[in-house]
């Protein structure tokens, strides 16, 4: 059994916002599930599933499903931090096709720019060994460059290259967070953060969120929108193993050939990648562990615009994604899926639509790169 | 002030901590699978037995990873550090300045008090 071609994602919906001191939280989610319902023609009394992950707020879907006004007979609160909307998306499939909902509801919003900062998790297990020695994202991701760059030569300026790449997209979207294009003396010429990461190669925080409606076939026929068809999903997860941890490579290694055996189609197929983007390196990272080039590969890969649409061979995150677009909530999975169903429809922007666009991937990771996360592989196809 | 946070002590690391504070490193090896794994816990990862025994590391260790951080008033250096017996421990390396460290480099186990008193595990070069 298999969820390839039972389910379609048939709205999608990015918040424009990138700062909302003036909203809650639970208002921006419901925000964002109004513009993906009336992208799909549906309307909130249509929903019978609803998804959401560790940022909305209160008891998650308990509070949310009241607050929207929701009526719903399948509900959904996988947390995988930022990998978590791939992961619904694949549970909202699974879901129609044992018949458990027809049309679900999956939304993302938080406000990292403009809310304090939420207090530690101070009752995980490996809080008391780890919380003494300063742990930061920041400094996961850069332990993880490092390494990388220990083992296998990459450097600074092939990293930066990613960032390049990702201002290339940014400069045509009217709202994303950064437009100005940069180069690669401009990421290296940047303010050291955490050795060996830039200013430049970490995302933006931004404040905002996003929505997608995924239905059954049937419904999916009556909805007058292209049709974007879920053909392969995959999770796994990835941490220290008892202290035998390899930072060079992430559990997308395992996601991704789960979904691209269930898809039945090799990474070389794949027109447009997105690629969760919270530093420079963990795309590096991902693209490796996704097939799309071998280990230790991925310096020399992303150089030369290799990611650039229209100029190179895998056009990513074409929306500027979370290094210079926005990134919700500091979760980057729903912005990612937003993305690659635009270019999927052919609506992304005509300066960075990928033609004959018919088959992407949409890849998360959720929680540390260096520490523990998961990751959440969907592979989608434009239906003709 | 010291720049170590007091470590949240809870029932399965408070051996850990009440060993750091006379100066030794504490892991955990299984009886039943013999490895040994960090951090420490109830259930060995490896083969899910609570057949477990403390053990004392030697101190010594290579730096697996490193970063710095920049972004604060006193940088200081994050690192994996593959101990001598075997697992690979997130810890400092302190009494050194960046440029002096590398992957591969040998580093010894030290300890510094945190802002209680507590004594946290760290190396140095």
């Amino acid at each position: 059994m298999s969820i390839n071609g039972i389910a379609y994602i048939m709205g999608a919906y990015e918040h424009p916002t990138r700062k909302a001191p003036d909203k809650t939280i639970a208002q921006l989610h419901a925000e964002c599930a109004a513009g993906a319902l009336a992208d799909a023609g549906l309307t909130l009394s249509d929903v019978d599933g609803y998804f959401c992950a560790g940022d909305a707020p209160g008891m998650g879907p308990v509070s949310m499903i009241d607050y929207m006004g929701l009526n719903v007979r399948h509900i959904d609160s996988t947390e995988l931090g930022g990998a978590s909307y791939m992961a619904h998306i694949s549970h909202a499939a699974q879901a129609i096709a044992m018949g458990k909902c027809s049309v679900a509801l999956i939304t993302l919003a938080g406000k990292p720019r403009t809310s304090p900062h939420p207090p530690p998790r101070t009752t995980t297990p490996e809080y008391s060994y780890e919380s003494p020695y300063g742990t930061t994202v920041v400094n996961s991701y850069g332990m993880c460059a490092a390494r990388h760059m220990y083992e296998f030569g990459t450097t600074s300026e092939q990293l930066a290259w990613i960032k390049v790449a990702a201002s290339h997209h940014a400069q045509h979207n009217p709202n994303a967070m950064l437009q100005k294009l940069v180069t690669v003396e401009d990421v290296i010429n940047s303010p050291m953060i955490s050795d060996p990461l830039h200013r430049l190669d970490c995302c933006i925080v931004s404040d905002g969120g996003g929505a997608l409606i995924v239905t059954n076939a049937e419904i999916a026929k009556q909805i007058n929108r292209p049709k974007v068809k879920i053909i392969g999903a995959g999770e796994a997860n990835k941490g220290q193993n008892g202290g035998m941890l390899d930072l060079t490579y992430s559990a997308g290694q395992k996601s991704g050939k789960i979904a691209f055996a269930e898809a039945g189609i090799k990474p070389s197929d794949i027109k447009y990648a997105s690629i969760y983007d919270s530093f420079t390196i963990t795309v590096l990272i991902q693209l490796e562990d996704l097939g799309f080039c071998a280990k230790g590969d991925g310096g020399k890969f992303v150089m030369d615009g290799n990611l650039i649409s229209g100029v190179g061979k895998l056009p990513f995150n074409t929306d500027g994604g979370g290094l210079c677009n926005n990134h919700p909530a500091n979760r980057g999975g729903m912005t990612k899926i937003i993305e690659a169903v635009r270019q999927l429809r052919g609506e992304a922007h005509p300066k960075t639509q990928v033609k004959n666009c018919d088959l992407a991937i949409a890849h998360g990771t959720g929680g540390m790169l260096g520490h523990r996360h998961a990751s959440a592989t969907l592979i989608l196809e434009r239906e003709a | 002030m010291s720049p170590f946070k007091n470590p949240t002590i809870d029932a399965e690391s408070q051996y850990f901590w009440q060993a750091a504070n006379e100066k030794k490193l504490c892991l955990k090896t299984c009886n039943d699978c013999q490895k040994t794994h960090y951090h420490p816990r109830n259930h060995c990862p490896f083969c899910f037995s609570t057949n477990t025994h403390w053990i004392e590391t030697k101190g010594t260790a290579t730096i697996y990873s490193l970063s710095t951080m920049r972004r604060v008033e006193t940088p200081y250096t994050i690192a994996y550090v593959e101990l001598h017996e075997g697992p690979k421990m997130l810890t400092n390396i302190v009494n050194s300045t960046p440029e002096q460290l590398q992957i591969g480099q040998p580093v010894n186990l030290t300890f510094q008090a945190s802002e209680n008193g507590q004594l946290i595990p760290v190396f140095e070069p």
